[in-house]
């Protein structure tokens, strides 16, 4: 299907491109979400504004406190390359990869990605297969039709980065219609709504994040859920980040490599988690970000008792609606199963 | 309707363009060069791949205006002086072609991963290759191949470089 008419326009700088924006314009990034999404007509914007020629959204530097800035139009390809070769941030690098497929990431960009707009099997169709069931509640019908008679829309925040960064405390900049900047944690980007998902408005940019430097001790796993290794979005994403002191004599066990499938029998042992922040995606609107989960794994000591009781309480959390490639009482089972990945990844 | 300038395949083009056009419809409708195939036109299956400044890119998620002053290269760009990119001699060789229509995508963006890393291994190939689809070989000789091309770069048989410009 073509792409709906529409003016291009590529200013030269973030003020010049929040003063062209409203309500009948979109941001162009690495456009792999928005000109799919334009070409199945579920967005017909009357002016398209592309980012890529402004200098200011683009590249990663440090901090003063040694942390990172990363420019919102780097792509996804620059910014894992980058983390793959500095250790402290490796782990990052990992999850980037996990994201979409190699050639995608060359044009997708960070903030693309953190702003995608949330996703549903009834939603995310061309306008044939929609025309079936009519408009739904996101496309200003209504009815939801994943969740009948619901008054609110379930569509499910997709995206692969928002996850890990939350875990990882970072902060986003925003740049307003009236030149002022905003700064807020990643996790308020987020309004927990299917039809509305960013509190950002339609002429707000994002300009950058900020990721904090890591203590030395931390660890990260992102562990994802897709159907095939590669394309796919997630159907539900686990991620943990923590300050792990690992045993003094080796626990036994605590080498024993992923089995491609995790049994009852996959033992996790080992190391002990401080300040962990365990962040749920692509369960619902938003990410979640579950303080209670990181209170159950302070000191303690991980075990299969501890894989055993995170998984319980991940899986308490989330309600899912039947609208993603998988059905929901997959993604419900597995839940538990990221978990204890993810929790072994803390003892290797 | 803007006219814009294009550089394909080492040549510039002047073409008349709309805004809305992506880079893969004015290639293959405006300029000829069916090389580039329109699989899914939604970023799923990598058969409209070229080389954007050297890294490879998926031609129906880029904007034709957004290409000008950009080197472009399709397939049809990979052979030089009546001689075919190392990849394509191996792709031929082995068999890595059933239908043929995943094959000009596979070789560029074999040909932007062999501009990076002239010597991947069996698992760097399969995941730099994991955004092209095939529906007919099941990937075995299309690996074969890569691999095949990148010995033969390796030892000066065929051309080697990202773009290719510089064989
Ligand atoms: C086949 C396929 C598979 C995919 N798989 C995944 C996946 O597994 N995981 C995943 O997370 N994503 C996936 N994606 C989606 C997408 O490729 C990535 O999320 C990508 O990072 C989006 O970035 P972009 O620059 O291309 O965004 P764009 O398409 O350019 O923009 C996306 C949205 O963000 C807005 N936007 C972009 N930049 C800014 C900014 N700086 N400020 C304000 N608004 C902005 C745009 O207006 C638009 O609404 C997939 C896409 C396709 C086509
Ligand atoms: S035609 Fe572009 S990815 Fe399929
Ligand atoms: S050879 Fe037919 S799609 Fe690959």
């Amino acid at each position: 299907m073509t792409l709906p008419r529409f003016e291009y326009l590529a200013p030269a700088s973030v003020e010049e491109a929040c003063a062209l924006a409203d309500v009948d314009s979109a941001f162009l990034a690495g456009g792999t979400d928005l000109l799919v999404c334009m070409k199945q007509r579920l967005h017909a914007p009357l002016r398209v504004i592309g980012l890529a020629g402004i200098a200011e959204l683009r590249g990663i530097a440090r901090t003063d406190e040694d942390g990172l800035r990363v420019g919102a139009a780097t792509t996804l390809t620059e910014l894992a390359d980058w983390a793959s070769t500095h250790p402290e941030w490796a782990s990052l690098s990992d999850a980037i990869r996990q994201t979409s497929s190699p050639l995608l990431r060359n044009a997708g960009t960070v903030g693309g990605n953190l702003c995608l707009d949330t996703r549903c099997t009834f939603y995310n169709q061309p306008p044939i297969f929609r025309a079936r069931w009519g408009p739904c509640l996101k496309l200003g019908g209504g009815t939801c039709h994943a969740v009948r008679r619901s008054t609110s829309c379930h569509a499910v925040y997709s995206g692969d980065l928002a996850g890990p960064l939350i875990a990882w405390s970072a902060t986003a900049t925003i740049a307003t219609a009236e030149g002022r900047r905003r700064k807020l944690a990643v996790n308020d980007l987020f309004t927990g709504e299917g039809i509305h998902p960013l509190g950002l408005g339609p002429d707000e940019i994002l300009v950058e994040i900020e990721i904090p430097k890591p203590p030395p001790t931390t660890r990260f796993s992102y562990q994802k859920l897709r159907l095939r290794d590669t394309l796919d979005f997630p159907l539900a994403g686990v991620s943990l980040f923590a300050e792990v002191d690992t045993p003094e004599v080796d626990a036994p066990g605590a080498d024993t490599p992923r089995p491609d499938t995790p049994g009852a029998d996959a033992s996790v042992v080992g190391a002990r988690l401080h300040g962990a922040r365990v962040v749920l995606n692509a369960t619902g609107p938003a990410p979640l970000l579950l303080p209670e989960a990181g209170a159950l794994l302070e000191g303690r000591e991980v075990d299969e008792a501890l894989a055993v009781e995170l998984g319980e309480l991940l899986q308490k959390s989330v309600k899912f609606a039947g609208n993603t490639a998988a059905g929901s009482t997959y993604r419900k089972a597995m839940i538990p199963v990221l978990a204890r990945r993810a929790l072994r990844d803390m003892c290797r | 309707m803007v006219e814009i300038t294009l550089d394909v395949n080492h040549s510039s083009y002047k073409v008349g363009v709309e805004d809305h056009w992506t880079l893969l419809d004015v290639l293959r409708d405006s300029l000829g060069f069916t090389g580039a195939k329109k699989g899914c036109d939604h970023g799923e299956c990598g058969a409209c791949t070229v080389l954007i400044d050297g890294t490879a890119m998926q031609s129906c998620l880029v904007l034709a205006v957004q290409a000008q002053g950009k080197a472009i290269v399709t397939i049809e760009g990979l052979a030089r002086d009546g001689r075919m990119d190392a990849l394509q001699t191996a792709f031929h060789e082995v068999g890595a072609i059933q239908c043929g229509f995943c094959t000009p995508g596979m070789i560029i963006t074999a040909r932007a991963l062999l501009g990076r890393n002239s010597d991947p291994t069996e698992d760097e190939i399969k995941e730099a290759m994991s955004g092209n689809l095939c529906r007919c070989t099941g990937y075995v000789k299309i690996v074969e191949a890569v691999q095949r091309g990148a010995a033969a770069g390796k030892t000066g048989a065929g051309t080697t470089g990202a773009t290719n410009a510089d064989s």
